[in-house]
C-alpha cells in the first residue's frame, strides 16, 4: 500500500464535505421557504478493500441526500385542511349574511314589521287622520324596501357563491394539471437516479392547496406518483389529469367532470362550503323570509279586505298588499295613490278604527307554527347566528389542530439555522482536516523524494 | 422536539395575532358599549333582544295611543261636565217654574233662559276636538245634531251609536268614547229570553212606548218568530193611539242567530250583534234597539223592553220652552224627562272617568314595562366596561410581553457566537 492511498481518501473526503456543505448551503438558502423540506447528506463509509490480510478503509462517501418529511403528518394535515376550509368559508359567508340582518338593532327587519303593525294601532285611535294614513303607507314602504334589500343582498351572496365555486375550480384544475406534470418529472428523475426532492416539495405544496378546496384522497404508486381522487373520481396521476367544471341541477351546485359531466361527491373543503350555502342554507333562509312576509301579507289582507275605505262612497274588499314574490312586497296601487283607500273602518263610518285595531293586533297573534311573526323572525336570526357560531367554533378548532400539525411538520421538515451552522462547522473542520492530510501526505512524499 | 426557525416565527406570529384579535374585539366592545357585536356572539340572546325590541316598540306606540286617547277623553269629559252643570241649572229653573203663582211674563223669561241653555247643550253635544265630533259615535265628520228643516225639532243627522277603540296593550282594545246615542238618544233595551224548545213558527212579542219629538206617545211592538233551531226573524211595528200602524211599509225582517251552547246572541243578519238604529220615516221617532243581551234558554219565553230615557233631551227642552212661552206650567213628565237625562249623564260621565283611570293605570304599567325591558335588554347587550378595561389591561400586558420576548428570542442564532 502506498502513500497515494492517503491522497485518495483525503481527496474523496474533500469532495464529500464540499457536497455536504452544498446541501447545507441549499438548506440555509431555503430557510425562509415554508414549503421547503430540509435535506440531509447521508454520509457512509465507502466500500473497504482487503489487502494483505487487512481490511483497508477507503474513506467516506454520500450514500444519498434525503428529504426530511413525515408522510403520516402530511395525511393528517390535509384531512384537516379540508375541514378547516369548509368551516372557515361557511363561517365567512354566514358572517356576511349576519351583517345583512343588522341585528340586534332598530334597523332589523323585525323592527320594521313591528313598526308597520304598530302604525295601524295609531291609525285605530284616529282613523280619519290623513297623517296617520300616510304613516301606515310610509311604514309599509319602508318595510317593503327592507325586505327587498335583504332578499336582494341574500340573492347576491348566493350568486357570488357560484362565481367563488368556479374560481376554486379554476385553481383546482390548474393544480391538478401541475401535479400530473410533476408526477411525470419526478418519475423521470427517479428512473435516472437523480434527486427529485425539490420537485416533491413543489408537489406537496400543490397537494396541500387542493386539500383545502375539496375532499381529495391521495395515494402513491410504486413509481412515486401521487394518485389524486376527488369524490370518487380519479383527478390526477402520472399520465393524465381530469378537468372539472360546475353544474347546477335541481338547485344544487355540483362539481362535475368537464368531459362527461360525471358528478363528484363533495362533502368537505371550500367547494362543500359553497355548495352547501348555495343549495341548502341560503334557499332555506330565503324561504323563511318568504314565509314570514307571505303570512304577514295574507293576514293583513284578510282583515283589510273586510274593512271600508274612508272615501265617498266607501269601498270594501280592498287588499292592502297586492302581491309578494321573491322579495318584492307591493302595496296596492290604489292605496299608494290615495291613503284614504286604507280600510280602517269595520262599518264604513269614518271614526271606526276596528279593522286598523285588528291589524295592529296581529303583532301578538300566533300566525306561524304557534309563533308570532316577530318570534318566527327572531327564530330565523337565531338559526343563522347559531349556524355561524357553530361553524366559527369548528373553524377555530380546526385552525388549532392544523397549526399543531403544521408545527409538527415544521419540526421534522423545517430548517434550523443552528443545525445548519453546526453542520457547517463540522463539515468545514472535516474539510480542513482532509486538506491537512493531503499536506501531510505531500510532505511525506517530499521526504521520500529527498532521500533519493 | 426539534425546533426549526419557521416554528419559532410561526408561533410568535400566531400568539401575536391572537393577542391583537382579542384587543381589537375588546376595543370595539368598549367603544360601542355592547357585548353582542353580531348575532352569532349570542344567538339566543339576540333572539330574546329582537322579541324584547318588538315589545318595546309596541309599548312606545301604545303610550302614544294612550296620550291621544286621553286628550280626546279629557275633552269629552269637560264637555260632559259642562252639560251636567247646564242640565243642573235647567232643573233648578224647572223647580222655580213649578210655582203656579208665576206670571206669564215671568214664565216667558224662564223660557228664554231655557232656550239659551238648550243652545249651549246643543253646542256641547256638537263639540269638536281635532276636527272630529266627540259625541257622534264613529261618525266624526258631520255634526251629530241639528235643527230639522222646519226648525221645530232637533234631529240626529248621523249614526251616533259607534264605539271607538284604541289598542293600549297587545291584548287590550280600550273603549275611548261614550257613543252619543248613550247620552242623547233613546235606547230600548230588549231583555229576557226566548224558548229554545218552542216549535218553528212560534212568535214572541214585547211592547213598550216610544215618543216623537213633540212627545206624542206611540206603541212599539217587537216580534221574534222562530224560523229554525236557534234562529229567529225579528220585525217591529209602531202603532198610534188608535192602534193603527204608522209605518208606510213593513220593515225588513232581521235574522237573529243564537249560539246553541251558550244561548248568547251570535249574529244579526250575519254580523256581530250591535245596537239597531231605527228612525221612522215621516215622523221624528228615533230610537236604538239594543238586543245584545237577549238570550235563548230552554225555559218559557219572557221578553221585555225598557228605555233609558223616553224622549230626546233637545226636543223635551223645546217642548218645555214652548210650554213656558205660552204661559203654561210644565208637566211632571217633562221635568222627569230632564231629570232622567241628568241622571244618565252623570252615570256616563263617571263611566268615562273610569275609562280614563283605567287608561292611566295601563300607562303606568307600560312605563314600568319599558323600564324593565330596557333593563333586561341592557343586561343582555350592554358591556360591563369595568370588566372590559381590566381585560384590556391584561391583554395589553400580554402583548407587551410577547413583543419583548420576540425581541429577545427571534434575532438569536448560533451565528451570533461564531
Amino acid at each position: 500500500m502506498g502513500i497515494s492511498r492517503v491522497f485518495d481518501i483525503a481527496r474523496r473526503s474533500l469532495s464529500v464535505y464540499q457536497k455536504a456543505l452544498d446541501v447545507t448551503a441549499n438548506n440555509v438558502a431555503n430557510s425562509s421557504n415554508t414549503s421547503y423540506s430540509r435535506q440531509e447528506a447521508v454520509l457512509q463509509a465507502s466500500t473497504p478493500q482487503t489487502f494483505g490480510g487487512f481490511v483497508w478503509g477507503t474513506g467516506v462517501t454520500i450514500s444519498e441526500i434525503v428529504r426530511a418529511r413525515d408522510t403520516y403528518v402530511d395525511t393528517q394535515v390535509r384531512t384537516n385542511y379540508q375541514k378547516q376550509g369548509d368551516s372557515n368559508l361557511q363561517s365567512d359567508i354566514l358572517s356576511q349574511i349576519e351583517e345583512l340582518l343588522t341585528e340586534p338593532s332598530e334597523d332589523g327587519l323585525g323592527n320594521y314589521i313591528t313598526e308597520f303593525l304598530d302604525s295601524w294601532s295609531e291609525l285605530g285611535v284616529n282613523p280619519s287622520s290623513t297623517t296617520l294614513r300616510n304613516n301606515v303607507l310610509d311604514t309599509a314602504n319602508q318595510l317593503s324596501t327592507k325586505i327587498q334589500t335583504l332578499y336582494d343582498s341574500l340573492s347576491e351572496i348566493k350568486a357570488s357563491t357560484v362565481s367563488d365555486f368556479n374560481n376554486s375550480i379554476v385553481t383546482l384544475n390548474d393544480d391538478l394539471e401541475q401535479i400530473q406534470v410533476l408526477n411525470q418529472q419526478i418519475y423521470t428523475a427517479s428512473v435516472s437516479g437523480a434527486s427529485a426532492n425539490d420537485l416533491m416539495d413543489q408537489r406537496d405544496e400543490l397537494l396541500d392547496e387542493i386539500s383545502s378546496i375539496a375532499n381529495v384522497t391521495i395515494s402513491y404508486d410504486d413509481g412515486g406518483s401521487a394518485l389524486v381522487s376527488i369524490g370518487g373520481i380519479l383527478a390526477a396521476d402520472r399520465t393524465s389529469s381530469t378537468e372539472f367544471t360546475s353544474s347546477i341541477s335541481n338547485g344544487e351546485l355540483q362539481l362535475v367532470t368537464a368531459e362527461d359531466g360525471q358528478k363528484a361527491v363533495i362533502n368537505s373543503g371550500e367547494l362543500n362550503a359553497l355548495s352547501t350555502m348555495y343549495s341548502d342554507k341560503i334557499p332555506e333562509y330565503l324561504s323563511d323570509i318568504d314565509e314570514v312576509v307571505t303570512t304577514l301579507m295574507n293576514s293583513v289582507n284578510e282583515l283589510h279586505s273586510a274593512g271600508y275605505s274612508n272615501t265617498d262612497p266607501t269601498q270594501t274588499g280592498i287588499n292592502f298588499f297586492s302581491s309578494y314574490s321573491s322579495g318584492t312586497l307591493t302595496v296596492n296601487e290604489e292605496i299608494v295613490n290615495n291613503a284614504n283607500m286604507i280600510a280602517a273602518s269595520a262599518d264604513g263610518t269614518e271614526g271606526n278604527g276596528d279593522i286598523a285595531n285588528d291589524i295592529s293586533g296581529l303583532v301578538s297573534e300566533d300566525l306561524i307554527d304557534g309563533q308570532t311573526i316577530s318570534e318566527k323572525y327572531s327564530e330565523l336570526v337565531n338559526n343563522i347566528a347559531s349556524e355561524k357560531s357553530s361553524q366559527e367554533g369548528l373553524g377555530e378548532a380546526y385552525d388549532l389542530v392544523v397549526s399543531q400539525l403544521e408545527e409538527q411538520r415544521s419540526s421534522v421538515s423545517g430548517v434550523s439555522l443552528d443545525d445548519e451552522m453546526t453542520n457547517m462547522i463540522i463539515y468545514q473542520r472535516s474539510y480542513d482536516a482532509s486538506a491537512q492530510l493531503i499536506t501531510t501526505a505531500n510532505e511525506m512524499l517530499q521526504t521520500l523524494i529527498d532521500m533519493v | 422536539m426539534r425546533i426549526s426557525d419557521a416554528m419559532i416565527s410561526a408561533n410568535y406570529m400566531k400568539n401575536l395575532n391572537k393577542s391583537r384579535e382579542k384587543i381589537t374585539r375588546l376595543e370595539e366592545m368598549i367603544s360601542t358599549e355592547k357585548k353582542i357585536l353580531a348575532p352569532s356572539d349570542d344567538p339566543s340572546g339576540t333572539a330574546k333582544v329582537i322579541n324584547m325590541q318588538t315589545k318595546l316598540t309596541n309599548a312606545s306606540i301604545y303610550q302614544e295611543n294612550i296620550d291621544s286617547s286621553l286628550s280626546v277623553i279629557s275633552e269629552a269629559l269637560s264637555s260632559m261636565e259642562l252639560m251636567t252643570d247646564t242640565t243642573s241649572d235647567i232643573l233648578t229653573l224647572l223647580t222655580d217654574a213649578e210655582d203656579s203663582t208665576l206670571s206669564s211674563s215671568e214664565l216667558e223669561s224662564i223660557a228664554d233662559q231655557i232656550d239659551e241653555m238648550l243652545s249651549s247643550l246643543l253646542d256641547y253635544a256638537n263639540q269638536e276636538y281635532d276636527g272630529k265630533y266627540l259625541f257622534g259615535g264613529t261618525s266624526t265628520s258631520t255634526a251629530p245634531f241639528a235643527y230639522s228643516s222646519d226648525g221645530l225639532s232637533v234631529v240626529t243627522q248621523t249614526d251616533i251609536t259607534g264605539t271607538q277603540y284604541a289598542r293600549i296593550t297587545e291584548g287590550i282594545l280600550q273603549q275611548i268614547n261614550i257613543p252619543g246615542s248613550e247620552i242623547f238618544s233613546t235606547i230600548i233595551t230588549q231583555s229576557g229570553n226566548l224558548n229554545s224548545t218552542s216549535a218553528v213558527g212560534t212568535a214572541s212579542t214585547s211592547t213598550t212606548s216610544v215618543y216623537d219629538a213633540d212627545g206624542t206617545e206611540y206603541t212599539l211592538n217587537v216580534t221574534y218568530t222562530k224560523t229554525a233551531a236557534n234562529t229567529y226573524s225579528m220585525t217591529y211595528d209602531v202603532l198610534d193611539s188608535d192602534s193603527n200602524s204608522i209605518l208606510t211599509s213593513a220593515p225588513a225582517a232581521q235574522t237573529f242567530v243564537f249560539d246553541s251552547s251558550t244561548g248568547k246572541l251570535k249574529s244579526v243578519d250575519g254580523s256581530t250583534p250591535d245596537e239597531i238604529s231605527i228612525s221612522i220615516d215621516g215622523t221624528s221617532i228615533e230610537f236604538n234597539l239594543d238586543a245584545t243581551t237577549l238570550k235563548e234558554t230552554s225555559s218559557t219565553s219572557t221578553i221585555s223592553c225598557s228605555a233609558n230615557q223616553e224622549t230626546n233631551i233637545f226636543n223635551t227642552l223645546i217642548s218645555i220652552r214652548d210650554t213656558l212661552a205660552n204661559g203654561d206650567n210644565i208637566t211632571d213628565a217633562q221635568k222627569e224627562a230632564v231629570q232622567s237625562f241628568y241622571d244618565n249623564l252623570v252615570n256616563k260621565t263617571s263611566e268615562l272617568g273610569n275609562i280614563e283611570n283605567q287608561i292611566n293605570n295601563i300607562d303606568t304599567l307600560l312605563t314600568e314595562r319599558v323600564t324593565n325591558l330596557t333593563e333586561q335588554m341592557s343586561n343582555i347587550t350592554d358591556a360591563d366596561l369595568t370588566e372590559l378595561y381590566v381585560d384590556l389591561e391584561t391583554q395589553n400586558t400580554i402583548l407587551e410581553m410577547t413583543y419583548e420576548m420576540a425581541a429577545m428570542v427571534l434575532p438569536k442564532s448560533l451565528l451570533d457566537y461564531l
